[in-house]
């Protein structure tokens, strides 16, 4: 199929990780708030996450009064998502002229739309909006769930009520039975691959995602991978929270 | 979809509690049952199919045109040797009141089902794009499916992915020569029609989902995959289908292969029902590519009424 | 960017800043009149770029700026400026401005031209005869909340001075030979291509000049001023004018602009070095 070994005997991929390890996942936000300013309503902070050489910025504006009043829910509020990929995001820039976004970047919005409206406690938000801003730096395979994860991370850290963290990982098939988890750029490219996001690090599944061929038989397989990724990602989410937010407090303090 | 139809909430308390007894709106006495589904191949032509979906009554619900076309364009810079593959999905005025006039945006759901079929034919090489190319790097053909709702009442992904894998089984190209790079097409009346290579056949399939409860209680009640957090209903009507909260989507083809499977957003649901439900879906699968290659088989027969006069074959065949 | 004040708060906003002793006015931030706002910069961040900088404003402004550099075969039917313009392509994006927006391809072509005009006569982006280095300079402005041009510019700026270029190692002369450049696998060399930096300059009456204005005083000043700088104590052309309100626009005293060529002068090495 390919030129790659991307399991070898001794159980290593390509970049030398384990079949179920993940990338390295690193979380920071940037807080102007704390700057004085007293006549700013806008958004004040950034997120940004490292999920391997993945880079993604997250920021969040609201929830305030929509701009498009034929848009206003009375009962609660509406998201809506943009996701920008960057044109330097890639190894080769991308030379397309237009600033358009491609079909994939639509599927995502929807997607991603979707699924955090479901998430997000949108009726304590009566009569507003909470535009989800995303810019894609970098990629590096398993981008979806980069993206997840780090639009959680900024909704925790602009204190949007949610009812609980969402993980996503992406995972990828060798052979027919060896599965991988958070794939890279190369694995995404030649095999098959699925993204997967639970609730909460449980077997909920919330958003799932396949666009290749893939066996039937192995699905039960492939979901208990993912939701193992998903539960320990949760982990690391919480605990990264946790510590920017203390950090955040030191520094105030 | 259909963005001005109102549904009042005792409508909608009806029709859930409906769904809770197991009861249709359309008389349906299950909620897994699907209507009734009709192939017809327009006669004389390649490609051109109407599907229906009926209901108990025999009144048509759901009624589809789709319709290949093809023609002879430059391909991809990146992608020389291939021809190009597009489907256009439209919803207008014939489909009922509501859709008239109505934009269709980026972010609406027919946007996401047509990327959908269209992903699923290309990413599974269910379409086999190299046949397609005449003179590399110049001329491919570019397949074109135009799908038309003519009547709705729910069920667009599976009709439209069903019609569009029937329209390509069953659509022939004009054939083509090339001569010291001259490319010369043959009408229908000169040379028999090539028929496009469909290596596999996926169908789509959506389950809806209900939730019994509120979504913080289901998204609460996290490891309780035994519990019954939600209604899982086959071929909505269209009601229903604005009433739903979250969906589940599943291509497969016969052999045992899972072409896409999409769940985007919604209610969360376990995954030990996501693995019931995929391998729920296959047999349902299985009847209607049967169904697709019957009504192909017939319509074949039909037009080649004197073939067996030609042909050297022994009278074997047995219906 | 423009965000909307009452009248009532412009008109606060403009009082504080036009006292009649300059001792006693205020910004609304509380800065120095020659102090620019607080940044954070991470230089060389992606390393799929030649070169990359993040720079976070005090005022939650955050600007992305990413060089990525391709070999190109010159056309000789070109002149030196012809070349050089297809040589530097400048890409920026601003949430909620759409490509065709005047504020941001002029700021495009601001950034633009004075790398150009910096590069005119040298051959810094040379490789050989017949090939040279294409710079694509895309910027990402994200949660804009005031003019950024100041601010691009210092990204850029800092972008430019960390961008790594392939080390060639066949021959620099292929008149004669037909020959691709070939380039070493991984080593990198630094080529230092000057890049002057705008500061944007509100001026209120004859004597208050305030370096890096905030939105506040945008809305409020007589007027603003660009000003190129490049390093030794160099004030460079173009210097422009550009005004963000209508109520309190007015001409200015010719003199101010030698006034603020000595501030930016007086406070321009400190910036460059900061970076």
């Amino acid at each position: 199929m390919s030129r790659f070994e991307f399991y070898n005997n001794d159980g290593l991929r390509i970049d030398g990780r384990r079949s179920n390890e993940l990338k390295n996942f690193e979380s920071s936000i940037t807080t102007t708030s704390n700057f004085a300013n007293f006549s700013r309503n806008t958004s004040t902070n950034t997120t940004y996450l490292q999920m391997g050489q993945n880079k993604v910025l997250v920021t969040i504006n609201g929830p305030k009064e929509p701009t498009n009043r034929t848009k206003i829910d009375s009962n609660k509020a509406t998201l809506s998502t943009n996701i920008n990929i960057s044109k330097f995001s890639k190894v080769n820039r991308n030379t397309n002229k237009s600033n358009l976004p491609d079909k994939q970047t639509l599927e995502w919005e929807y997607e991603i739309t979707q699924l955090f409206s479901t998430i997000v406690v949108l009726e304590t938000y009566p009569k507003s909006t909470i535009s989800i801003n995303v810019t894609v730096l970098q990629q590096d395979g398993g981008v979806l769930s980069a993206i997840i994860n780090c639009i959680t991370i900024a909704l925790i850290n602009n204190s949007i009520q949610i009812y609980d963290i969402i993980t996503a990982v992406s995972i990828g098939i060798v052979d027919q039975k060896h599965f991988l988890l958070d794939l890279n750029h190369l694995e995404e490219q030649f095999l098959s691959s699925g993204t997967i996001a639970t609730v909460g690090g449980g077997d909920q599944v919330s958003l799932l995602r396949i666009r290749d061929k893939f066996p039937l038989d192995l699905i039960e397989e492939f979901m208990q991978v993912g939701l193992q990724g998903c539960s320990v990602l949760k982990e690391i989410i919480t605990k990264q929270v946790k510590d920017m937010n203390l950090n955040k407090l030191v520094e105030i303090q | 979809m259909a963005k001005d139809l109102v549904i009042t909430n005792t409508e909608r308390q009806f029709i859930l509690d409906l769904l809770a007894n197991s009861q249709r709106l359309d008389g349906r006495k299950s909620l897994l049952q699907q209507r009734d589904l009709n192939i017809n191949i327009t006669p004389n032509r390649y490609g051109d199919i109407y599907l229906e979906l009926k209901r108990d009554d025999g009144s048509i619900a759901t009624r589809l045109h789709c319709k290949v076309t093809a023609e002879i364009v430059k391909p991809k810079d990146q992608r020389p040797f291939e021809g190009t593959f597009y489907i256009n999905c439209e919803f207008n005025g014939l489909a009922g009141l509501n859709f008239e006039n109505y934009k269709v945006g980026n972010n609406s759901d027919e946007f996401y089902y047509g990327r959908l079929i269209e992903s699923m034919i290309l990413r599974s090489n269910a379409l086999d794009l190299e046949q397609l190319c005449i003179v590399a790097g110049l001329k491919v053909w570019n397949i074109r499916v135009d799908v038309h709702v003519l009547e709705f009442d729910g069920g667009f992904l599976e009709l439209a992915s069903i019609g569009c894998m029937t329209a390509l089984l069953h659509y022939r190209r004009p054939d083509v020569t090339v001569r010291n790079e001259k490319v010369t097409i043959h009408s229908f009346d000169e040379k028999e029609g090539v028929k496009l290579g469909v290596l596999h056949i996926p169908i789509a399939l959506q389950f809806n989902l209900f939730p019994l409860k509120e979504a913080a209680e289901i998204i609460k009640t996290n490891t309780s995959s035994e519990n019954n957090n939600e209604l899982v209903v086959l071929d909505c009507t269209l009601k229903e289908d604005l009433l739903k909260d979250g969906e589940f989507i599943i291509a497969l083809n016969k052999n045992r292969e899972i072409v896409q499977l999409n769940k985007p957003g919604g209610i969360p649901i376990s995954a030990s029902k996501i693995v019931e439900f995929s391998h729920m879906a296959l047999p349902i699968i299985e009847e209607t590519t049967n169904k697709i290659l019957k009504a192909i088989d017939i319509d074949e027969k039909k037009r080649n009424k004197y073939a067996h006069l030609l042909s050297a074959e022994n009278d074997r065949y047995v219906e | 960017m423009n965000t909307l004040f009452s009248t009532t708060e412009k008109s606060y906003f403009r009082e504080s800043l036009t006292k009649e002793k300059i001792s006693e006015c205020l910004r609304s931030d509380g800065r120095d009149f020659k102090q620019l706002r607080t940044l954070e910069s991470y230089p060389s961040f992606l390393n799929n770029c030649n070169g990359s900088t993040r720079l976070v404003s005090q005022d939650g402004t955050e600007t992305i700026v990413s060089c990525k550099v391709q070999l190109m075969e010159n056309d000789s039917k070109l002149n030196e400026l012809e070349l050089l313009n297809r040589l530097i392509n400048i890409d920026l994006s601003i949430p909620d401005l759409d490509n065709s927006n005047k504020l941001l391809n002029q700021m495009e072509d601001s950034i633009k031209n004075n790398i150009v005009s910096q590069l005119q006569g040298t051959d810094k982006l040379k490789v050989t005869q017949k090939y040279s280095f294409q710079l694509f300079i895309d910027i990402l402005v994200i949660n804009c909340n005031s003019y950024p041009l100041g601010l691009i510019s210092l990204a850029v700026y800092s972008t430019l001075n960390s961008t790594l270029f392939p080390v060639l190692i066949s021959q620099d002369d292929d008149l004669l030979v037909e020959q691709v450049p070939q380039f070493h696998d991984y080593d990198l060399k630094l080529i230092k291509i000057p890049c002057p930096i705008t500061f944007v300059v509100a001026i209120f009456g004859d004597d208050l000049l305030l370096v890096d204005p905030s939105e506040e005083e945008l809305q409020t000043a007589d007027n603003c001023l660009l000003i190129n700088y490049i390093e030794d104590k160099k004030v460079i052309g173009p210097i422009r004018t550009i005004q963000f309100n209508d109520e309190y626009t007015k001409g200015f005293n010719p003199l101010v602009l030698s006034k603020a060529f000595e501030l930016v002068e007086s406070i321009g090495d400190e910036v460059l070095s900061a970076l």
